[in-house]
């Protein structure tokens, strides 16, 4: 935040604000002055960013918004900043140029104290639509780091992957009832209503994705709130049949990114969708949220695109109550231009699929 | 005895490495002054495995983005693809679309190895089996995948017999990631054939990321003078009941945990091998590439690998 702003920036912010409609932002521009911002102004312009991804989201038209996210570093280095237990040993690679700071669990993880409770309020007081709080999950917290506390306890078990097993199975059920419950109920008590769980790593070990539902039924347990799961990029077939168990609400896929460009409601138009069909003949319970944009492209998808991914995945549900419409996942990688496109396009598709059902 | 040590995939970048990539990519470092960086990181990772009493040396695959990135981006009927999960990792590769007939149109490594920082023969290539890239291909061509295995096999065979290298690795995850029917081990088999009859050096096939299990007699018949196993998923008992006629690559380094294996350790767990089964020969080495791990951590595994060597000279 001490990078100096040029003019361009501020015009931006001004542009932007008009645009999304950002009550008040003229004091914003008065503190984005061209020149050093100090550490005061700091969790100001905080507030200003998620202001300006709630009105993003809401002039958009989503019907359940958050801020974007504005306040995190990302969904891993950032809950870990708020937890005793982990140190961070260094970068590693994601693929080709993408890396990401891992930590490895060094003793039994205990929470500092919630960390979205501050940022939710915040959203509650400003958001004039319904709110959806994103948190990374038990088993993706597990999963993404290493292993130096629980993999060193003598367990008496010969075979190294019942022993991985088992090291893992604790080590994503302490992140459950230690770090991600208190947060779940301190975000309830403070009024949430809905909580998306993100973990995208939950099929990663095909062995283990039992376990993934475990830490999630665990963390959630007893607690009064719309729980959803969201994961990308993953093979959904390793989900079935342990996710009929998930105490959750809906899930949220990536579909658009393994999708055609091309309309239609036939399966060779729509081959990023056909895994959907596993919830129907598994007769799981929970709603569906596929993605009908790709987060990873420029291209907008018109919404008659969006309609007819929206309406083959009803058909496939065979019940059009069951499908929600969404993104494949967050949009931070694309500018705010394409970002509010696509979104845009998402809010008008969903509103051509919803007139088909009138 | 005969007890030695190697790596067996790419090494992790640094992060000045990492950071210069990134520059690079930003247009804030040249190409020139990147490629300098790689060499000289290439030349570190040389070094290390050289003081450390490796036998045979690899050059740290800096420059590959992904174990079949060369092969995808060169391969005559080849397109790089989108991501896809790297096995059980949190970890991509570029997935190769096959989109005609697969061969060898030009070289493909190229350019990718620093062979004149190993020292003279003592150089191991690691390239991908042919069963695993094909595997891990989308193909959009080939109406038998067997067809395409025999293909990527001929090229790869072509490229390998180019190669100023002593010793060819194989890394052939998808052999034991999951439990493989008959026909397609023998297809794999073929496929390390038809790279057998054209190289003449030491072939490795080192498995990775799953159990060896049942496939371990079928592994113990490929056409290759190292088998390599994954012992952070594989119990030494799957060793146990064969008569092990090749080298044992040992997987015993945790290439996916930051926990550093002792010297001891490891020299006990390879005197424990020796003793309980028939294997006479050990090629010590990390589970996988050690590019899962931070790169400071990476060369504490390779150090107490060199140690371990030590202790078991001193048996």
């Amino acid at each position: 935040m001490r990078k100096k702003l040029s003019e361009e920036h501020i015009r931006a912010s001004r542009d932007w604000a008009i645009c999304i409609g950002v009550e008040g932002y003229e004091d914003l521009l008065a503190q984005l002055k061209p020149g050093i911002q100090d550490d005061e102004k700091l969790k100001s312009l905080e507030d200003w960013a998620a202001l300006y991804g709630i009105r993003f989201h809401e002039s958009a038209g989503l019907d359940v918004v958050y801020d974007g996210e504005q306040r995190r570093v990302e969904m891993y280095e950032y809950p870990l900043m708020h937890v005793v237990g982990f140190k961070f040993v260094g970068y590693v690679k994601v693929w080709d140029l993408e890396i990401f700071k891992k930590a490895a669990v060094i003793s039994k993880p205990s929470l500092i104290k919630p960390y979205h409770v501050e940022e939710f309020e915040f959203v509650k007081r400003k958001a004039r639509r319904e709110i959806k709080v994103p948190i990374t999950g038990p088993y993706t917290l597990a999963d993404w780091s290493f292993d130096e506390f629980y993999a060193k306890r003598k367990l008496g078990v010969d075979d190294p992957v019942v022993r991985r097993r088992v090291n893992k199975r604790d080590m994503v059920l302490d992140l459950a009832k230690e770090i991600i419950r208190p947060n779940l109920e301190a975000l309830v008590n403070a009024g949430a209503k809905r909580i998306q769980i993100d973990e995208p790593a939950a099929t990663t070990k095909p062995d283990e994705v039992d376990i993934f539902v475990e830490g999630f039924n665990e963390a959630v347990k007893g607690l009064s709130c719309a729980f959803s799961v969201h994961i990308c990029y993953s093979d959904y077939r390793l989900l079935f049949p342990y996710i009929l168990d998930l105490k959750a609400e809906h899930i949220s896929i990536e579909c658009a990114n393994r999708d055609t460009r091309a309309c239609g409601m036939d399966e060779d138009s729509r081959p990023g969708y056909s895994v959907i069909r596993l919830f129907k003949e598994y007769g799981a319970k929970m709603r569906v949220a596929p993605g009908v944009i790709d987060v990873h492209t420029n291209f907008i998808e018109p919404p008659e695109l969006v309609r007819d991914r929206l309406l083959y995945a009803a058909k496939l549900l065979d019940d059009p109550a069951k499908v929600i419409a969404s993104n494949d996942c967050g949009l931070r990688t694309r500018t705010w231009e394409v970002a509010y496109e696509k979104e845009k396009s998402l809010v008008a598709g969903a509103e051509l699929a919803r007139k088909e059902f009138e | 005895m005969k007890v030695s040590g190697y790596l067996v995939g790419p090494q992790p970048r640094s992060e000045a490495l990492m950071k210069a990539y990134r520059d690079h990519a930003k247009g804030k470092l040249s190409k020139q002054a990147l490629e300098e960086l790689i060499r000289k990181e290439a030349e570190e990772t040389v070094k290390i495995q050289s003081e450390n009493g490796f036998d045979v040396i690899i050059d740290g695959m800096l420059n590959w983005h992904d174990l079949l990135r060369p092969f995808t981006e060169r391969l005559g009927g080849v397109e790089v693809g989108g991501l896809a999960r790297w096995f059980d990792n949190n970890a991509f590769y570029k997935q190769p679309v096959i989109v005609g007939r697969v061969e060898r149109t030009k070289p493909i490594l190229e350019n990718m190895l620093f062979y004149d920082l190993v020292p003279e023969k003592r150089l191991k290539v690691i390239i991908p089996d042919p069963y695993t890239f094909s595997k891990l291909s989308l193909n959009k061509s080939y109406r038998k995948f067997e067809d395409l295995v025999y293909d990527v096999a001929e090229a790869m065979a072509e490229e390998i017999r180019t190669l100023p290298a002593t010793h060819v690795q194989l890394t052939a995850p998808s052999l034991v990631y999951e439990k493989l029917p008959r026909n397609e081990i023998e297809l794999a088999m073929d496929a390390v054939d038809i790279i057998r009859r054209r190289y003449g050096g030491v072939l490795c096939i080192h498995t990775c990321f799953g159990r060896v299990g049942n496939a371990m007699p079928d592994l113990l018949d490929f056409p290759v003078d190292v088998v390599g196993v994954d012992m952070t998923a594989t119990p030494i008992k799957d060793l146990k009941e064969y008569s092990f006629t090749k080298i044992l690559g040992m997987g015993y380094v945790d290439a996916r945990n930051t926990i550093i294996e002792k010297p001891d350790e490891i020299a006990s767990a390879v005197m424990n091998v020796l003793s309980e089964t028939s294997v006479k020969q050990i090629y010590i080495s990390p589970s996988s590439g050690l590019e899962f791990l931070p790169h400071t951590v990476a060369c504490a595994k390779i150090r107490s690998i060199g140690d371990a060597l030590k202790l078991l000279k001193e048996v």
